[in-house]
């Protein structure tokens, strides 16, 4: 009797899978439909990458391997940068395993989703040292789960290298804990510069609650006293928030000579969008680059003169690309994933593992503390500039270019812009600064 | 006869306390495996908080990571600012919690089901905004609240596998609150008016001292709760508290069995286990949470503990059958 | 004054998406008495089903939205069918129903993301400009879709719960099955249509507001819980209740916003909800709704 209720659960069960999977099938078929060409590429890829995969392995024919673990949101509000971020680590531990490893020892890969949440990133870094006993940590893109997690990390005494670009976690004393990515602080100081070069003596900002939105724009407000830069109006959206209809209304009242917002993921383009439609007209400073799909949902007439200073740039198309480097990474990319990433994390993800791969070279070897110990002496060509590490702060970038978004997928350099196009932008917008 | 059937559960609790005390040891002393069990804890003592409420008064919340941030928070703050020991401001803590419920539970006794939980959902709501915009930052807003590690009278819980027993001990002592609560005259008006609000207003039962006092209990164990994931992870950010924390609790409860001591028990560990079982799935683990939960929903709509009594009850009842006709046979 | 009008107008715009999810809460909600936390993730498959049809297919608009609109309403009727009528069946505690639709809820946004993937996805808007001017407002016409599409929803189906065969016999099922049961109404054939409608306005919701705030999985869990709270202020079941609650929500968050802080704004909302549900639970509109047991 037990026995066929056991059955019959487990026939429910199964029959409860059918139907969710031929649902699914249902909707997945159009959308098959219009990514066959792109998925079919892939897969030949993928296989093509196996191939090499296993050529590397004699490669490193002492058959170590060098564990990293990986805590990154996959799934939730703002994931893509996770998954970009997951995509470009694989392409990165390729690249690097067909080149030697990590001093001989190929990587091996443990990725684990923090789901956003503090409390899960604490349960997956736990994981990830105790159970999986990985020898280094790549960290989220989200800066609160690395606030979570980073002093267990420091505690355990395993290297780590954060995605996140906030100046909050790396303020915190975790010797063990460095970034590969930009300091956002450093960026505020950079823009507010920008806006002394304009000529504004005006701004209203814009900021989100999430740590990084706040931080940055906090930094940002702390710098405008002190340069004489007058914060006409402060407003603030909540991560659940897309209407932003009343901070619109009160930047256009303030009537600012230029906007700097800290705004992160989606919530960029509609706040470009609805600030263009209440009839706001004026240079954006953001704080980070625009991706293209943010300038689509924008509107690209009204994503023109979104300003940011930023390493590196995110193109619409290869070709667009001048940056060679930058070419080579996004080719990779889309050689295995059929399309080309729209956030900056992967050049986060690249420059960190060049970093480390340059920190297991100079230490010998892939302890944790030998890497540690290393780091100051690494110094490698980032995407976006030098990366050096010799000044004790455990930041990489410390230096940046100023861009301007001027329609079409084109960027352009910001000093280079105020003396070509400035006119332009004038007549065009009819202001007259 | 009854004296036996406690008898056997005493015994049964004994084996489980045991058991639990050599969880670290069957786990290996694996620190992760310790984090977990101490995570494990923690969520036994919300989910059976919230069984008080759900489960033998008959009201429901949405919004209970309201207090349990209020634990966390109040917790933190107290000992931050005012510089009482951590484990004795985790009660101070709950004990705000308690009078904070209460005082929900003044207007909202009148609500049922559904603008009760719309209520709950709203204070909850509220509740995390206060968190994210806190006076003059005594949160940190969005940066996050750190605090030192509980130690208890000098006795640092510093690794998971201590703190693992101190949650053990608070476990065995909420439970057997829980225990005598729900056994005593306060219980069993709270079952009461579960069953039929206007049958036990008519006898003479005060329905809305008796749903406060529910509410406020059922406050206190979630925000204990709270207090215990600060001094564990000493790490506090306001995204814990959003809604899908509340809709945690609630599933614990109901996944294991409401009104019932064990059910939450297994519901909370079932639910952990269930969530690291699946981290290996990576970004497919929440959509394969949502498959098993439904499943268990539809088939199970008494949770584990319900299931397994139904069970019992199939079997019992199909042996019972098999000895009538065999003595017909005869 | 300027930015008062300017506040007026983008809340009411801002309010008239609302009012549109609000309907669909209400209608369930009127038509069988429970309480679904589904909506806002069918709001996310109908915007991103409208994308595959409209942006990867290219199909006319008007065939995009009709499709997605049958495309989920067999999704809400199947929902109806396959899940809540097997626990209505069971007489299990509504808790039960709602932690169901909760599930439905993870496994809808999961599955959106493990079919359409994490990213933002930009809507093509069908109009060829993207503001009209109200009172030298900009409003983006989006909106003015929304309000539309609200006021017919709110008075068709108002007139087809209270004046038509069917929408009598579905608030019979909803306030007693049983008795329904026995006057030989189809009770289950009822609810699932109703939970097929709803679900139909969800994805219509999705689709006007695709252009205004782009399309990604977290969209309809956002937007839809404020279309809740609207829909519980003018009166949970009333579809001119869904309407002015909607609208209510969007003006008290613009002005908020506008003359407070914004940092404010979603607190205030949810205090005026909690103030809603303590003071007046049956809304504005006084609706009477379906006693709970």
């Amino acid at each position: 009797m037990k026995l066929k209720k056991l059955t019959a659960l487990f026939l429910a069960a199964a029959m409860v899978f059918g139907l969710a999977a031929c649902g699914g099938d249902k909707e997945k078929e159009a959308d098959t439909q219009t990514k066959a060409p792109a998925t079919e590429g892939a897969k030949e890829t993928k296989g093509a990458d196996a191939e090499t995969k296993s050529e590397g392995g004699e490669a490193a024919a002492n058959g170590e391997t060098f564990k990293l673990g990986a805590f990154l949101q996959l799934t939730g509000a703002n994931s893509v940068a996770g998954n970009e971020s997951n995509n470009t680590l694989d392409i990165a531990i390729d690249y690097i395993n067909e080149n030697g490893g990590f001093n001989g020892a190929k990587i091996e890969k443990v990725v684990y989703d923090s789901q956003g949440s503090p409390e899960e990133a604490v349960k997956v870094v736990s994981k990830l040292i105790n159970d999986d006993k990985v020898d280094a940590i790549m960290g989220s893109v989200n800066s609160s789960e690395i606030l979570a997690a980073g002093q267990q990390v420091n505690d355990a005494g395993v290297f780590m290298m954060g995605l996140g670009t906030a100046n909050t976690w790396m303020a915190e004393d975790w010797p063990y804990v460095f970034r590969a990515t930009v300091n956002n602080a450093n960026l505020a100081t950079n823009t507010v510069e920008m806006i002394k070069e304009a000529g504004y003596t005006t701004v209203a900002v814009s900021n989100g609650q999430d740590d990084a939105s706040l931080s940055t724009a906090d930094a940002f407000v702390k710098l405008c006293e002190e340069q004489n830069v007058e914060v006409v109006a402060r407003e603030t959206y909540a991560m659940s928030d897309s209407d932003f209809s009343a901070q619109v209304a009160k930047i256009i009242a303030a009537d600012p000579e230029c906007v700097y917002m800290t705004n992160s993921g989606e919530h960029i383009g509609p706040f470009v969008k609805q600030l263009r439609q209440g009839g706001y007209k004026g240079v954006l400073f953001s704080k980070e680059i625009m991706s293209m799909r943010d300038a689509n949902i924008a509107g690209d007439d009204n994503a023109k003169y979104v300003a940011a200073s930023y390493p590196y740039l995110i193109y619409a198309t290869i070709d667009d690309c001048d940056v060679e480097p930058i070419k080579e990474v996004l080719k990779r990319y889309e050689e295995r994933y059929g399309e080309i990433p729209t956030t900056e994390v992967i050049y986060r993800v690249w420059d960190t593992m060049m970093v480390m791969w340059e920190a297991t070279k100079i230490a010998g070897s892939n302890e944790s503390d030998a890497l540690k110990d290393a780091m100051p002496q690494v110094k490698v060509d980032g995407l976006g500039g030098p990366l050096t590490y010799d000044d004790g702060t455990r930041e990489g970038y410390h230096t940046s270019n100023n861009w301007i978004y001027v329609g079409g997928g084109k960027n352009k350099d910001f000093t280079t812009w105020l003396a070509e196009d400035y006119d332009t932008y004038k007549s065009e917008t009819g202001r007259d600064k | 006869m009854k004296k036996t059937g406690l008898s056997t559960n005493m015994l049964k609790c004994l084996i489980a306390v045991v058991v639990a005390l050599l969880v670290p040891v069957i786990l290996g002393g694996s620190s992760y495996l310790c984090l977990i069990a101490s995570f494990v804890t923690i969520y036994i003592i919300g989910a059976s908080g919230l069984d008080v409420l759900f489960g033998y008064s008959g009201q429901i919340s949405m919004g209970h990571a309201a207090f349990y941030a209020i634990g966390g928070y109040g917790a933190g703050l107290m000992s931050k600012y005012l510089g009482i020991p951590l484990f004795i401001s985790m009660f101070l803590a709950a004990a705000l919690a308690a009078v904070i419920g209460a005082l929900l539970a003044f207007p909202a006794s009148k609500l049922k089901f559904h603008f009760l939980s719309l209520a709950t959902i709203s204070f909850g709501e509220i509740i995390y905004q206060l968190a994210c915009h806190s006076p003059k930052k005594i949160t940190g807003d969005f940066n996050g609240f750190f605090s030192s590690k509980l130690s208890i009278f000098g006795l640092k819980l510093d690794t998971n596998v201590k703190f693992y027993y101190f949650g053990i001990a608070c476990v065995v002592i909420f439970l057997v609150l829980k225990q005598l609560l729900v056994k005593s005259r306060t219980g069993r008006a709270f079952v009461a008016i579960r069953e039929n609000t206007q049958a036990a207003e008519g006898m003479g039962v005060n329905v809305r001292k008796y749903k406060i006092i529910a509410f406020a209990v059922s406050a206190f164990f979630v925000a204990f709760a709270g207090s215990m994931y600060l001094g564990l992870v000493g790490y506090l950010h306001p995204d814990m508290y959003l809604q899908k924390q509340s809709v945690l609790f609630v599933t614990m409860m109901l996944f294991g069995g409401s009104a019932s001591l064990i059910g939450p028990v297994i519901g909370a560990i079932s639910i952990e286990v269930l969530l690291e079982g699946l981290r290996t799935f990576e970004e497919y683990q929440m959509l394969i949470y949502g498959v098993l939960l439904l499943i268990v929903i539809v088939a199970m709509p008494g949770g584990l503990v319900g299931a397994a009594r139904d069970v019992k009850a199939a079997f019992l009842r199909r042996k019972a059958l098999k000895q009538d006709s065999r003595k017909e046979g005869e | 004054m300027k930015m008062f009008t300017q506040l007026i107008i983008l809340g009411l715009a801002l309010g008239s998406v609302y009012s549109l999810i609000a309907m669909g809460y209400s209608l369930i909600y009127k038509a069988s008495g429970l309480m679904t936390f589904v909506q806002g993730d069918i709001l996310t498959v109908g915007a991103f089903l409208g994308l595959t049809f409209y942006r990867f297919l290219k199909l006319p608009y008007i065939i995009s939205v009709l499709l997605t609109m049958l495309v989920t309403f067999a999704i809400g009727f199947l929902l109806e069918k396959g899940v809540i009528r097997k626990l209505l069946n069971k007489n299990v505690m509504a808790i039960y129903i709602v932690l169901a639709t909760i599930a439905v809820s993870y496994i809808f946004q999961n599955g959106a993301q493990a079919i359409w993937s994490s990213k933002v996805e930009y809507f093509p808007t069908v109009f060829s400009v993207d503001s009209i001017s109200i009172l030298g407002v900009g409003v983006q016409p989006e909106s003015l879709l929304c309000v539309g599409a609200s006021l017919v929803c709110m008075v068709v189906l108002h007139i087809f719960m209270t004046r038509t065969r069917i929408g009598t016999s579905m608030r019979a099922a909803a306030m007693d099955p049983m008795a329904a049961e026995s006057c030989g109404i189809n009770v289950s054939l009822n609810t699932g249509i109703t939970w097929g409608i709803s679900s139909g306005i969800a994805a219509i919701a999705g689709i006007f507001i695709g252009p205004m705030y782009g399309v990604y999985v977290t969209l309809g869990s956002k937007i839809g819980g404020k279309g809740f709270a609207g829909a519980v202020m003018g009166g949970y079941g009333n579809m001119y209740g869904a309407m002015v609650g909607g609208l209510i929500l969007g003006l008290v968050e613009t002005l908020v916003a506008g003359y407070i802080s914004s940092d404010f704004k979603n607190m205030f909302a949810y205090i005026i909800l909690i103030v809603f549900l303590f003071v007046k639970p049956t809304g504005i509109f006084n609706e009477q709704a379906i006693q709970d047991v």
